[in-house]
């Protein structure tokens, strides 16, 4: 049996040095030790094992968002149809269901992925908006407009919620990475739409937007990191 | 316990006291009357928002600790065979979880500060020469307690913030009989003593002052500033520990034979002790010598708690007076215990100490101004009423199965470098176990007090770290 001549406790086998000293560990001629009586530990209320659990709750969510959105698609083509006797204006509210369900649902099953889900949800929504000029029959807006503010859009989002999800104390950080990533969209837009309307690049209201929001997202960063950090506002301003 | 020393400047003349009154959901409960005792009622068992506001002691200690006073004491038990280190962690780890109020770090609020839970392991510490050395809290990400392993010592250390003796020594147990189980000690019963598979009590983790709390009743007298042991102390972390055993049974009938309580008579011994090195270093002083003696509430009210919930009494001797013979001392002494030990006294110290709950403005007060003006009283007055201190811990008894596995237990009082020695006092089985812990460099107050309870025939085995 290892044994600590400097800490004198005995130490588990197999091990070289002791885990309070660093002491190089010692053969001891003691008598063998029982082996260890296992405990439970499980203080946990019983009622929790009655309780869905997350990944349960999600799948249910998911199922029934599904349901709900594929008959609401249903619906809405079918009145059309039977109105039209043709696809005509559902084309469009089935693209918006679509993407609606995309963004609400893909989330909750792929919870544990988030790779997946963006490299599901990116194309998803450029292709969305691709299919919006498609249907519309005006090409023209789409690569100066659409285009470059869906990427922006999409950059945004991902990269927020990176940032967000690396935390490892998420507070009010999450809503200073939220600020600048508003920042950032609005910039994006106003840029692409200057370029798309003036045929120039222009910072107007954008600049006004993020010299309004930068500050703020700073304020919370400042909270967050010197004087939160970790605490829930309630903990830290119990009177 | 000995710290609650500082407490008397709580709600002085001063009025600053009343800062640190705590509100707490228990106060608006048991002003309703529908929920009692319980400062975190409301709170989900296991949610992110889980905290625990500080207690009505701990309040002060939080502003107040220092290298100076850093409220740190311990209590250790000895087993009859070497400690096994994989068993003890696992003992420790789910003993821990057992006490959830204790797996807790210090942090900062705007107005308080706050216990919040700490997911970081446990970890098992190499035991040092000289411990209860100073633990910084402005570091965090710590814990407020921690374990030591020397031999077949276990040794808990715990911050005052935390829990008081009763508390730690609570834990103790837990931890000592969760560590035999795994060792193949079989106990069916365990007598009183926490099970790491319980579920844990809310009533454990309340805040006891508040809850007893009179309104109306008049605040104690202010005590005087008292004599206070000469000399230099020792640099940090030198502290110098002198164990003392007796026979319980013998230490006893010495007690009785003098119509005392074992209490009474290590006060006076305490008391007398002081005196001859006043006498001896300052025969100038006139100032009295006051020891105070910490009185576990929950023989008062009782309470659940595994918090603090203590108040002291104090005993004195005014040396204007002239020298004091021993009978004398043990006289005021035996009779100051009588008078303060009951429960309209003591409600008078809690009256001064929560009655800052009723002042909404202090509530108001931002932490770092709290701190501030806390930390200046502390160092103008919060010691000087004090000469030191005497926290007698009782008897600690556990089911026959362990109590063959334990040889002794020990509790060592926290350092204070302005009393300089204080004095810790536990009983196991038939051992009676003195502890000084000493800042003091000169040795006179510990030759004074042991070589008087020889003279009363004390046959003391005496060891010292130093």
């Amino acid at each position: 049996m290892p044994y600590c001549p400097k800490c004198r406790v005995a130490l588990a086998p197999g091990t070289l040095n002791c885990p309070l000293c660093q002491e190089p560990s010692v053969d001891s001629p003691d008598s063998p030790i029982p082996a260890s009586i296992p405990f439970t530990t499980d203080i946990r209320n019983a009622d929790e094992k009655e309780k869905l659990s997350p990944d349960e709750l999600r799948r249910m969510v998911f199922e029934l968002l599904s349901v709900s959105f594929g008959i609401l698609l249903l619906v809405t083509i079918g009145v059309d149809f039977l109105q039209n006797h043709m696809i005509s204006w559902s084309r469009y509210t089935s693209l918006i269901l679509v993407l609606v369900w995309l963004c609400s649902a893909m989330p909750l099953i792929l919870w544990h992925r988030p790779w997946l889900l963006f490299s599901i949800l990116g194309p998803s929504l450029l292709a969305g908006v691709f299919l919006w000029t498609v249907f519309s029959g005006n090409f023209g807006w789409f690569l100066p407009l659409g285009l470059p503010i869906t990427v922006v859009l999409e950059g945004a989002v991902i990269s927020s919620t990176v940032l967000i999800g690396v935390q490892t104390h998420k507070g009010l950080n999450a809503v200073g990475i939220v600020l600048v990533a508003v920042t950032l969209v609005c910039i994006g837009i106003n840029l692409s739409v200057s370029f798309y309307l003036k045929g120039h690049i222009d910072l107007s209201w954008s600049l006004i937007v993020g010299i309004s929001l930068v500050p703020v997202s700073g304020f919370f960063f400042y909270l967050h990191y010197r004087v939160m950090n970790r605490a829930s506002l309630r903990k830290l301003f119990r009177l | 316990m000995m710290l609650r020393s500082v407490l008397p400047f709580f709600n002085y003349s001063t009025g600053w006291g009343s800062l640190y009154g705590i509100y707490s959901p228990l106060r608006v409960a048991s002003r309703s009357g529908t929920l009692k005792f319980m400062a975190n009622l409301h709170h989900p068992a296991h949610g992110s928002d889980l905290f625990y506001p500080l207690d009505n002691s701990a309040v002060f200690i939080a502003s107040v600790t220092g290298k100076a006073s850093p409220f740190i004491y311990r209590v250790s038990c000895e087993l009859d065979e070497t400690v096994y280190l994989p068993d003890l962690e696992a003992a420790l780890a789910e003993t821990a979880e057992r006490f959830p109020f204790f797996k807790t770090e210090l942090r900062p609020g705007v107005f308080w500060y706050y216990l919040d839970p700490l997911k970081k392991p446990l970890k098992l510490y190499a035991d040092t020469r000289f411990p209860v050395e100073y633990h910084s809290l402005q570091r965090w990400n710590r814990y407020l307690f921690r374990v030591r392993v020397y031999g077949s010592r276990i040794a808990c250390e715990f911050h005052h913030i935390l829990t008081d003796g009763t508390g730690s020594l609570e834990f103790l147990k837990t931890l000592t009989a969760s560590y035999l189980t795994r060792r193949g000690v079989v106990c069916d019963d365990w007598q009183g003593i926490k099970h790491p598979s319980e579920t844990v009590d809310p009533l454990e983790y309340e805040d006891a002052y508040a809850s007893r709390f009179r309104k109306k009743i008049p605040l104690p007298s202010p005590e005087p500033t008292a004599f206070q042991l000469p000399g230099p102390r020792y640099r940090n972390p030198v502290y110098r520990v002198t164990t003392g055993s007796v026979s319980l049974a013998e230490a006893l009938k010495i007690a009785r034979g003098k119509g005392v309580s074992l209490t009474a008579l290590l006060a006076a011994i305490h008391l007398s002790a002081l005196q001859s090195v006043c006498e001896e270093c300052r025969p100038t002083d006139w100032k009295p010598i006051c020891v105070q003696i910490p009185v576990n509430m929950r023989h008062f009210y009782p309470s659940r708690s595994m918090r603090n919930f203590f108040l002291y009494i104090t005993v004195s001797i005014d040396r204007r007076l002239g020298h004091y013979e021993f009978q004398e001392i043990l006289d005021c002494v035996h009779y100051t215990i009588k008078l303060n030990l009951q429960s309209k006294e003591l409600d008078r110290q809690l009256k001064r100490n929560v009655r800052g709950e009723e002042n909404p403005l202090s509530r108001m007060v931002p932490l770092i101004i709290k701190n501030q003006v806390l930390r200046v009283i502390g160092m103008l007055s919060a010691d000087k009423p004090f000469s030191g201190s005497l926290s007698n811990l009782q008897m600690v008894s556990m089911p026959e199965e362990f109590a063959s596995k334990i040889i002794r237990f020990d509790f060592l009082p926290a350092r204070k470098r302005s009393t300089g020695v204080n004095v810790g006092v536990v009983s196991w089985k038939d051992t009676l176990s003195i502890t000084l812990g000493s800042l003091v460099v000169d040795r006179s107050f510990e030759r004074y007090f042991f070589s008087l309870c020889a003279s009363f025939g004390f046959a003391f085995t005496v060891e010292s770290n130093i």
